[in-house]
């Protein structure tokens, strides 16, 4: 299984956290190697999660924006029983040049888990590369989610009878 | 030679306005490839000076790849590091910033604080090192300690000549025991190669061996891959922090036998 089966795949079982604050607490994204008991992300970033189910797996999205000043991560992770596997990360962050990402290409049985990243992830476009889409363009909880979901194939609407 | 190292230096430097204030890239780079950046904002408290500040991620992101700040080194190494680029860490905003600063003290100031964070993202190079070799590392090192002149000890050879498609990270032989083949459950993967090589000699080769996969932690695994390996294999010993003796005196039994291991 990859990545890209994953995006293109059918999603089922959606569920979409409510939006908090700050410090992004253990259980809603368990990365085993982060001692932290939260990850201490200080008030200004807004965050929620997306679950999901899909090619007989556990999934989730975490998304992290600080509007001011033009950041979004949105961690996709295949989720184990107590452990996370960091496939991919979609990002914009003010001091980069455009929307990027972190990922695999490789199975996910090639991915360890518990670490956010790691050197078997690799950033697509290459920092120095043409990024086509270059403005945040997003200034709300709705749109970054909205941004998301298309991003990783991820639709409320259900299947069409 | 001046223009050309002020090119070098100065080339990718890039300022946006964000809400906030203005974003800065570097030309500098952590290791996943993204640029060391800065925000420049003004200061909350004294009307028209100014602060740099990190985007507030860098300490929260060391921490999620894995780099414990609350060890006294780290904590100490961390305190230095700031102490020295005259910045500090807002606990609760999870923010490195500088003091207020003037817009003609900017420049310099910027200087320094990029150099502290190009030198934050060292702790997260050093964990990403730690975070692949580690524990296979540390596993091996204890093995090859304990088990050094009572057993020969090959590392990255196959097991037997009938099974030469999955190479065990670790084979240990002891005169008149069977060869023990070791896979590091690092990943999946490792830990499906040890199942396969067990199935391989089961239906295959038919050689005397035992196979064994250490797992870091089990946690990493779907609980079916657990169940398959520990119903197949000769053992899957976990090498939990405080509990590593153990998992090393399990294999240490595998390969001489339950009455020959060290106490």
């Amino acid at each position: 299984m990859k990545l890209r089966e994953i995006i293109g795949s059918e999603k089922t079982g959606i569920k979409i956290s409510e939006w908090k604050n700050g410090a992004v607490s253990r259980p809603s994204f368990p990365l085993s190697r982060a001692k932290a008991r939260a990850y201490k992300w200080g008030s200004a970033y807004e965050w929620c999660t997306v679950r999901f189910s899909a090619l007989g797996q556990e999934f989730c999205v975490l998304i992290l924006c600080r509007f001011g000043r033009e950041i979004l991560y949105a961690t996709l992770g295949l989720c184990g029983p107590k452990d996370t596997q960091v496939l991919c990360s979609y990002e914009f962050h003010g001091t980069e040049p455009g929307w990027h990402c972190h990922l695999t290409c490789e199975s996910v049985t090639t991915v360890p888990a518990g670490a956010m990243r790691g050197p078997w992830m690799r950033r697509l476009p290459g920092a120095r590369e043409f990024h086509r889409r270059k403005s945040f363009g997003i200034s709300n909880r709705g749109q970054a989610l909205q941004k998301v979901l298309d991003f990783y194939g991820i639709s409320l609407k259900g299947p069409l009878l | 030679m001046k223009e050309e190292l002020c090119k070098a230096f100065c080339g990718d430097l890039a300022v946006r306005q964000v809400p906030d204030g203005l974003a800065v890239r570097t030309g500098f780079r952590r290791p996943d490839g993204d640029a060391i950046g800065f925000f420049v904002v003004d200061d909350p408290v004294y009307p028209g000076l100014f602060r740099l500040e990190d985007d507030g991620g860098t300490i929260p992101f060391l921490e999620a790849c894995g780099v414990d700040f609350s060890t006294d080194a780290r904590k100490a190494a961390l305190q230095d590091l700031l102490a020295e680029s005259g910045a500090e860490f807002d606990e609760l905003e999870s923010t490195i910033r500088t003091k207020p600063l003037s817009k003609e003290e900017l420049p310099r100031a910027a200087m320094t604080f990029v150099a502290l964070l190009l030198r934050s993202s060292d702790f997260l190079l050093l964990t990403q090192e730690r975070v692949v070799s580690a524990f296979k590392q540390d596993a091996a090192e204890r093995l090859r300690e304990r088990l050094q002149g009572r057993a020969v000890i090959e590392e990255n050879m196959p097991v037997s000549a009938r099974l030469p498609e999955v190479i065990p990270d670790m084979v240990f032989r002891a005169i008149g025991r069977a060869p023990v083949a070791l896979f590091f459950g690092t990943t999946s993967q490792r830990v499906n190669d040890a199942i396969f090589l067990q199935m391989a000699n089961a239906l295959e080769a038919h050689d005397d061996l035992a196979v064994v996969t250490l797992l870091e932690n089990e946690g990493m695994f779907s609980r079916d891959l657990v169940s398959r390996a520990m119903n197949r294999l000769a053992s899957v010993p976990v090498y939990r922090r405080g509990d590593e003796d153990a998992a090393i005196r399990r294999i240490e039994e595998e390969v001489l036998g339950r009455h020959t291991t060290l106490h």
